[in-house]
């Protein structure tokens, strides 16, 4: 009963800063909900699993074109819940094959090898110009008509679906982490033989982890063809991979809304300095580079660092010899 | 060796062992144990007495031999299967979830022997049932007071304790004890042998260096010395054994190191 | 027939430029169990180098002596100022991550996204005659060079002390340290040397890989790739991995160009069933 209350309260709150926001920003904000759903799909390997994902962008990509053909050739009608289901269960066929290959790996040998599958779909993506666009993209993206929301500021009802529906996956996910699988799986990243000890199935485990995790990914790139009515091939690539593992890393991996937290961090960042130069890759490289050097437990504990250190400059600077 | 024949063990090994690239860490070991026998396995290091628990608890493939557990044979089930079936161990460098609660992880403990993966909704610590038992279990042992403490910041003493709670957790019929004394002070080591005396009528294997605490613990010994078994009896048979005392060369300690 | 022979050749020769490529990456990865993801970056400033020293008119195989070198000496200073500093799995990655995005821009800047060809010296594209087929003399070169690196590696690596301690670094870094022997050091000049190959192999390898922006990304696949097959930390699982994935690869573009990337992806899908870690790997 609290939970719905809360989770009410939160659907409120969400919806009325949305439509308070002028649209730029707004527009702005439903780019973040989407990565926040990628990031957190990312951090439910990382962060409790225990496994670093490199090819997330090919769940989210995949999910992504997949809408996208169907929505631009009309396939389901123009019925984008059908559309949205479709996607979905494609990558969730897909992730249900590929990790019965790559879940017999770990560590730095699943990064590379979940890297190399979404590089491989990337470039396949670029050759298949028929059916995706090829470097151009696939244009054309229908976005869903949601007449209950368009009622609010803007018009664009689809937008605030995005919001509402991020909301819920968060509340959703929130239920997961408390339950024994969102134990389990924490227990997993903590030790794997102590959990075979106790009687849990580490690989069935890590498996559903992994088949969820790209489900969830999947939908957010369905969520994202919609907004931009758009995609392109690097959605499936490193480009998107990487960036997605940045985000829970930088927000605060294991947490609710670590991964909310660096998506914000990381778009703003990125919208800014897209803002500022053609040439943006270069600080946000540097970017990525100062995150991982000064902050490798997130934002919030080294924000938190600094402050218990306030106290400790001040002291150096005025007795320097307590070095 | 053991007097009763063919009485039923309820566990058995029949000619197991482990090679590890040539060298067998354990070779062709014949183990009897009998239903609520406390048997301790001792010998020098290297004996490959953790090696063997490794192969009972299924952490290890055997590269030969066959297990049995109450009659049915184990040899190549996987080690959380094996835990389902009712074995569990403590390990000999403490393996607890550092980041869990003391509560939590007897919750998993008492959880894991039924564990359904697709236990997405109610909250862990909403399994009455489940956490009923695991808070019994850890007023009984003394743990009660640090129940919400993260086990990271237990003490190395509550640690190995725990340990053996969370094995009492799965409810087993065999318990592998991995040198649950290990690095512990007099008086913990003391509250450990405490701990083992009170537990309920389950069959009990011990690996020890701290003869003190054998001889008061177990009914029976085998003695290992480069993977093989040396010899098996009662403690007074062994003690007195010249076969023992050569593999140890003066090794047995009669208190802690 | 003489199709298969000119396949043959080519996948071959492809394969011997990802070996170059790729067996740095190995080593460093099997050394340390470090993950350079900035690899592929090596071999773009081979190439782009190569190709800026051939337009000043500079002698082919100088031109690719300076791409490797230059290579060779940003790796060092990166090793050097930055990436000692990447401690976990997840920070190299990200950090490395970070370093491809710098480096892609600073070659977008100086040299602009076009992407370039390199001329061959006329003397390469002289056509050999092989079995029933003429090849360009300079596959055959590749061909050569490629198992002159491999040939001298394993040398090295199995005939001196000094290839000693990169195989027992190979097979149980803490003893080697243990020993009080300073295998990040051995690891630094494993890394450099590694750069110095994919360098080179950007340079030679400029007609076949290109000179373009997206050179790091293709390459670092293809080096994943190969690890993957051939398995980590080890030549000769390099040497073979990267032979299966140039032929595969190759030849799945002549018969089936528009599945090309999948013909990456079977190799590697085909080790992970049977053999996770790799034909050659140590674990």
């Amino acid at each position: 009963m609290r939970t719905l209350l809360l989770t009410l309260a939160a659907l409120a709150l969400a919806l009325a800063l949305a439509s308070a926001l002028p649209a730029f920003y707004r527009t702005l904000l439903v780019l973040i909900a989407i990565w926040a759903l990628l990031a957190l799909s990312v951090d439910l390997l990382l962060g409790h699993t225990g496994l670093a994902s490199l090819g997330h962008g090919a769940f989210f990509g995949l999910g992504g074109y997949v809408a996208g053909i169907l929505s631009v050739r009309q396939l389901l009608g123009g019925a984008w819940v059908l559309e949205t289901l479709t996607a979905v269960c494609v990558v969730v066929l897909f992730a249900a094959l590929l990790g019965l290959l790559v879940l017999r790996t770990r560590g730095a040998y699943f990064m590379m090898v979940t890297l190399a599958v979404a590089q491989i779909l990337w470039g396949a993506a670029q050759v298949s110009r028929p059916l995706t666009g090829g470097d151009d993209g696939l244009r054309g993206v229908l976005r869903p008509d949601v007449p209950l929301l368009s009622a609010l500021p803007g018009g664009n009802g689809y937008y605030y679906l995005v919001v509402v529906l991020a909301v819920l996956v968060f509340v959703a996910f929130r239920f997961v982490i408390r339950s024994p699988f969102g134990y389990a799986l924490n227990g997993i990243r903590q030790s794997e033989t102590r959990m075979a000890a106790l009687g849990y199935n580490v690989f069935l485990y890590k498996y559903l982890a992994f088949v969820l995790s790209a489900a969830l990914a999947g939908f957010a790139g369905v969520l994202f063809v919609y907004y931009n009515q758009y995609i392109h091939p690097n959605a499936l690539g490193i480009l998107t991979s990487a960036q997605a593992l940045l985000m829970p890393f930088v927000g605060g991996p294991g947490t609710l809304l670590g991964p909310a937290l660096g998506a914000f961090v990381v778009i703003l960042v990125q919208d800014t300095l897209a803002g500022l130069t053609e040439r943006w890759q270069l600080p946000m490289g540097l970017f990525y580079i100062v995150v991982v050097l000064l902050m490798p437990r997130g934002i919030l504990w080294f924000a938190a660092s600094l402050l218990r250190s306030g106290r400790w400059r001040v002291l150096r600077l005025a007795k320097p010899r307590l070095a | 060796m053991t007097g009763e024949g063919e009485a039923i063990s309820f566990l058995e090994t029949t000619k197991l062992g482990k090679n590890f690239g040539g060298l067998w860490a354990v070779r062709d070991l014949d183990l009897r144990v009998a239903q609520g026998e406390r048997r301790a396995i001792i010998g020098p290091n290297g004996a490959g007495k953790t090696t063997l628990f490794h192969l009972l608890s299924g952490h290890l493939a055997p590269s030969s031999g066959e297990i049995r557990l109450g009659g049915r044979a184990i040899t190549h089930l996987p080690a959380h299967q094996r835990a389902r079936a009712g074995l569990a161990r403590s390990f000999q460098i403490t393996n607890l979830l550092p980041e869990m609660t003391v509560l939590e992880m007897c919750v998993m403990a008492i959880y894991g022997r039924r564990a359904n993966p697709l236990a997405l909704v109610r909250p862990l610590l909403g399994y009455q049932a489940e956490r009923v038992r695991a808070e019994q279990l850890l007023d009984t042992w003394g743990l009660w007071e640090r129940r919400h403490m993260p086990i990271q910041a237990l003490s190395y003493g509550d640690q190995r304790l725990l340990e053996i709670v969370v094995a009492l957790a799965q409810e087993p019929q065999l318990m592998l004890l991995d040198e649950p004394t290990a690095g512990l002070s007099q008086v913990e080591s003391r509250q450990v042998v405490e701990t083992i005396k009170r537990l309920p009528h389950v069959t009990l294997l011990l690996i020890e260096h701290d003869m003190q605490v054998v001889f008061e613990v177990v009914d029976s010994i085998t003695v290992m010395h480069q993977g093989q078994e040396v010899a098996t009896g009662a403690p007074e048979a062994i003690r007195a054994s010249e076969a023992v005392q050569q593999v140890y060369m003066g090794e047995l300690t009669e208190g802690t190191e | 027939m003489d199709f298969w022979v000119v396949q043959l050749v080519n996948g071959v020769s492809y394969g011997m430029l990802l070996f170059l490529v790729a067996v740095g990456l190995s080593l460093v990865l099997g050394l340390m169990g470090y993950l350079n993801l900035a690899h592929g970056v090596f071999v773009a400033l081979g190439g782009y180098i190569g190709l800026t020293l051939v337009k000043a008119r500079v002698d082919f195989w100088l031109a690719v002596l300076g791409g490797a070198l230059v290579a060779m000496l940003v790796a060092a200073v990166l090793q050097q100022v930055l990436l000692g500093r990447f401690h976990s799995e997840l920070t190299q990655v990200l950090g490395t991550f970070g370093l491809i995005l710098i480096m892609m821009d600073v070659v977008l800047i100086v040299w602009g996204g076009v992407p370039e060809t390199l001329r061959l010296p006329p003397v390469l594209n002289t056509l050999v005659p092989v079995l029933e087929a003429r090849v360009p003399l300079y596959r055959l070169v590749l061909i050569l060079l490629g198992t002159l690196v491999f040939l001298g590696m394993w040398w090295f690596q199995e005939k001196t002390p000094y290839g000693a301690v990169v195989r027992a670094g190979l097979d149980d870094r803490q003893m080697v340290e243990a020993l009080g022997i300073n295998i990040g050091l051995v690891a630094a000049l494993v890394f450099v040397f590694g750069a110095f190959l994919a360098g080179a192999a950007g340079a030679i390898g400029a007609p076949i890989i290109g000179v373009h922006p997206v050179v790091p990304f293709d390459m670092l696949l293809l080096a994943l790739v190969v690890i993957v097959v051939g398995g980590l930390g080890s030549i000769r699982g390099a040497f073979v991995g990267a032979l299966i994935v140039g032929l595969t690869d190759n030849l799945g573009r002549a018969l089936f160009p528009h599945l090309a990337y999948f013909t990456l992806f079977a190799p590697m899908a085909l080790l992970l069933v049977f053999r996770p870690s790799g034909l050659f790997g140590r674990r």
